[in-house]
């Protein structure tokens, strides 16, 4: 108990300080739920302990054979606390006494403390000057009451305790519902071994479909949330529903890998995918300009994972060719923007004051020059690696943006391209076709989710080819691949290519979608928030990209509300991250291994294994009799 | 069917092979033994291409039943390998199974023995090979689908012989196969080095275990400090006292 006291002061703590540096009264009526996040966030921490004691206290013998065979990974004592699980009996009871009951702790001191808080506040007493945010509105809305309820009705100071206390509550079911959902063993293991299985499940049958149903249900809340006539309760609708949209789209692909293979996971991502093909259509131009944008992260990110996840070649640059697809697009589609392109143009006699082509047609064009510009960074940088490599490429990305910026003559310097055309359909303006249903933002949505889908498919098929394993081999080491007979020039310069190519298409959605281009669109950073998602998503793995675009390039925006702490709170949650889960959110199976590898301190193995194994062999020839847990040290 | 004529490497200034030369025929096993630094690993990666000869020459032997014990100035003996590339010089059937293992941690032991089969397009071959490698080495084939970073050494030295074996080699270039591993395991090593010998693959042995690699091999030659000191039939260099006191340890 005095340790629950402890997390619930600490909690107190925090959230008082979220107080001070009046964050409810900034976030106006995103407080609630940006709260919510963060109790989510301590109640998954405050049970991730709770499982992890738990895990060490598990005794070897007894429940042992419950636990399932799949191929596990773990080394030494991690590996034996898998096979373990936790006696079903005490779990309920060992949830309330330990992990929710740190929980209630806090929510109850919260509640109280902020109550006579209000009270005294609300009568007039002021604390100047330190404590001058601490105003009913900002403590209101930390409770989960509307700042603009407070301000208009005066809720009574009762109103925050109970609030307080329905908080509480939920943080509670939160946490028992993902408890029960998990399989013994994935909770005998805590959530930081969820990572090293590569096989095996993590759910109860039950468990599994609650997580495939998720994404549906959040989906359905989303559409409500857009019905006209909806309110929650003042507070902002529409960054309330963004965030919904992210979750649902998020947790689609948890839902997928939940689905068992086969039959199942054909149906649930037909289903899903259908689910978020109907997004453009229903939500408002503010939620798609964001998914928009968001998927055209998913689009490089894909891309930059072929270079960087599977050639291994760390690439700073990548806006480059991101710049390449949307200037080449905005040349052809704005001609009239660039005095020399429409200079030459009238010299030929052709009229420069309409598109040249339109997007499709531009499209094989921007994937080229982005190809080709690929190539062309690739070759200078062969035979650099790792920093080096950094260096120079980062150098490229701003060689480009300078060149976008001084060769006025060309790309109109920084006054920009002006007046890109819209991606048409059948020659059609999308609005027209859909009657009304898509709007120009949902339009850009949707090719952006198809993009995505094509280049995520071509992605995972390339991981799985000749090329893919060329690439994995190339990066573990050049030299032993080259000796396998990987033409190292070729292979470099494919990735190169391959990769620069999906960032021009991405260049080129991106354009269409700003209408007016500048160079500052193309600095550093477009690289980095292209870099930071894959590695915050997990290098390789395509869900992990997507996971991690939407929690780069979406969350900030739902985070808006909190203007200049925005990057505080979003630098602190990449932390988090990068302890919580060094190799991303969803690591693809091959670092995961990686992963489970460097934690278990695996990188020479015992030679008394050898030994049992040659022992074995000896025995038994070859007749496969030794079962799963065989030589493995 | 391999021969090496007075090769010269550096390592920046470093003169690493100060000529060495070498005759591998067609069906042996040829061992190259000596102490550190000698210049083994070196003599290999030199023979590979993934370090370039400044001096010398490389020949590769085309015909498959060349002549046994071909005298090494006959004009120009075969492919010169040193004027070619590394990934050629794979695609000729010079495969080299590197020191210290080398296995592709994150591909899959499957993955591991497709990329030894790199160079390769008949789909048939390299499925015939694939079931040979695990015929020789049953241990891999339980471990298909795992990440060969998750093998025991034995098993990673395994299939760092049987991914080379994958390119289906004319000449397989072995570096330290024994590196790092128990006594028992390391007979075994052997035994199968001499198995895949026996089927038909000419073997360059690169060894620190000199006692174990003068016995299966039939011809030895000893490096020091990057010249070829001392040559002949395995048996002689295993008798020969010199050998013995600097080699064998007896």
């Amino acid at each position: 108990m005095p340790k629950s006291i402890k997390t619930g002061l600490i909690a107190f703590a925090f959230l008082s300080y979220l107080i001070l540096v009046g964050l409810p009264g900034r976030t106006g009526g995103n407080a609630l739920p940006l709260l919510a996040f963060a109790a989510a966030l301590f109640f998954w921490y405050r049970l991730r302990r709770e499982s992890r004691t738990q895990s060490r206290l598990v005794p070897q013998s007894g429940a042992a054979g419950q636990a399932k065979p799949g191929w596990e990974i773990g080394h030494g004592p991690q590996a034996q606390v898998q096979t373990g699980a936790v006696t079903r009996g005490g779990f309920p009871l060992r949830v309330l006494t330990q992990g929710a009951a740190a929980g209630a702790t806090a929510g109850l001191l919260i509640a109280i403390v902020s109550a006579v808080f209000a009270e005294i506040l609300g009568n007039g007493v002021a604390i100047q000057p330190v404590f001058d945010k601490i105003v009913p509105v900002n403590v209101a809305a930390l409770l989960g009451v509307s700042p603009g309820a407070v301000a208009e009705a005066q809720v009574p100071p009762l109103r925050y305790l109970i609030s307080a206390l329905y908080f509480t509550g939920g943080g509670i079911l939160a946490a028992l519902a993902v408890l029960a959902g998990m399989t013994d063993a994935a909770r005998a293991a805590g959530p930081t071994q969820w990572r090293s299985r590569l096989s095996g499940p993590a759910f109860t049958s039950a468990g599994r479909w609650l997580v495939i149903a998720l994404p549906f249900a959040l989906l359905a809340v989303v559409i409500w949330l857009g019905l006209p006539g909806v309110s929650l309760f003042g507070n902002d609708r529409s960054t309330v529903r963004l965030l919904f949209t992210l979750i649902a789209t998020g947790s689609g692909l948890f839902a997928l890998r939940a689905a068992t293979p086969g039959r199942e996971r054909l149906a649930v991502s037909v289903l899903i995918g259908l689910g978020v093909l109907c997004m453009p259509f229903v939500l408002d131009q503010f939620q798609n300009s964001v998914m928009g944008i968001v998927f055209i992260f998913v689009m490089m990110g894909l891309g930059l994972n072929i270079v960087v996840g599977y050639a291994g070649l760390l690439d700073l640059g990548y806006v480059a060719f991101f710049a390449i697809g949307a200037y080449t697009y905005a040349f052809v589609s704005a001609p009239f923007s660039s005095p020399y392109i429409s200079g030459l143009l009238t010299g030929l006699g052709v009229p420069a004051d309409s598109p040249l082509l339109g997007y499709w047609m531009a499209l094989p064009l921007a994937m080229i020059t982005a190809a080709f510009g690929g190539i062309l960074l690739g070759i200078p940088v062969l035979r650099l690696r790792g920093d080096y490599l950094a260096i120079v490429t980062l150098g490229f990305g701003e060689i480009i943006r300078l060149f976008m910026l001084n060769l006025g003559e060309l790309t109109n310097g920084p006054r920009g391209i002006l007046e890109i055309a819209q991606p048409d359909l059948f020659g059609l303006a999308p609005e027209a076709v859909s009657g009304g249903l898509l709007s120009s933002q949902g339009w850009i949505f949707l090719l952006a989710l198809v993009s995505s889908a094509a280049i995520a498919f071509v992605a995972i098929r390339l991981n799985d080819s000749r090329l893919g394993r060329a690439w994995i081999a190339m990066q573990e080491d050049e030299d032993v691949a080259q000796a396998t007979g990987v033409h190292l020039v070729r292979t470099k310069l494919l990735a190169f290519a391959i990769g620069a190519t999906f960032a021009g298409l991405a260049g080129q959605l991106y354009a269409a979608r700003q209408i007016n281009i500048f160079p500052e669109n193309f600095s550093l950073f477009v690289s980095i928030d292209a870099l930071a998602l894959i590695i915050v998503g997990g290098i390789g793995s395509p869900a992990g990209i997507v996971l991690g675009a939407l929690a780069l390039k979406g969350l900030p925006e739902v985070l808006r509300g909190v203007d200049e702490y925005r990057i505080v709170a979003f630098a602190a949650l990449l932390v988090i991250m990068m302890i919580v889960r060094p190799a991303g959110i969803l690591p693809s199976a091959r670092r995961r291994f990686e992963a489970a590898a460097e934690e278990a301190g695996a990188g020479e193995i015992a030679p008394e294994a050898d030994e049992t194994f040659v022992k074995k062999q000896e025995n038994d020839k070859g007749t496969g009799a030794d079962g799963e847990k065989g030589a493995m040290p | 069917m391999l021969i090496l004529e007075s090769v010269h490497t550096f390592y920046g200034h470093i003169h690493a092979l100060k000529g060495v030369t070498l005759t591998v025929n067609e069906g042996e096993i040829v061992t190259l033994i000596g102490s550190n630094g000698a210049g083994k690993t070196t003599t290999l990666n030199t023979i590979s291409g993934v370090l370039d000869a400044q001096a010398g020459a490389i020949y590769l032997e085309r015909s498959a039943n060349g002549g046994q014990g071909r005298a090494a100035a006959t004009g120009e003996p075969g492919i010169r390998l040193d004027r070619l590339p590394a990934h050629e010089i794979a695609r000729l059937g010079v495969s080299q199974s590197p020191e210290g293992r080398k296995i592709f941690a994150r591909l899959s032991v499957k993955e591991n023995l497709a990329m030894g089969a790199f160079a390769r397009s008949d789909a048939d071959g390299i499925q015939s090979d694939l079931a040979r490698v695990l015929e020789l080495f049953p241990r891999l084939e339980e471990r298909l689908n795992q990440p060969g970073g998750t093998l025991s050494g034995g098993e990673q030295q395994m299939l760092a012989i049987g991914r080379s074996l994958m390119s289906r080699p004319s000449i397989l270039l072995l570096d330290e196969p024994s590196m790092g591993l128990a006594p028992l395991l390391v007979q075994q090593i052997f035994q199968i080095i001499r198995e895949i010998n026996a089927r038909g693959t000419t073997i360059l042995l690169v060894e620190q275990n000199a006692q174990a690699a003068l016995q299966v091999a039939h011809r030895g030659y000893v490096l020091e400090t990057g010249r070829i000191v001392l040559s002949g039939d395995a048996q002689q260099l295993l008798a020969d006292p010199q050998v013995a006191e600097a080699y064998l340890g007896i």
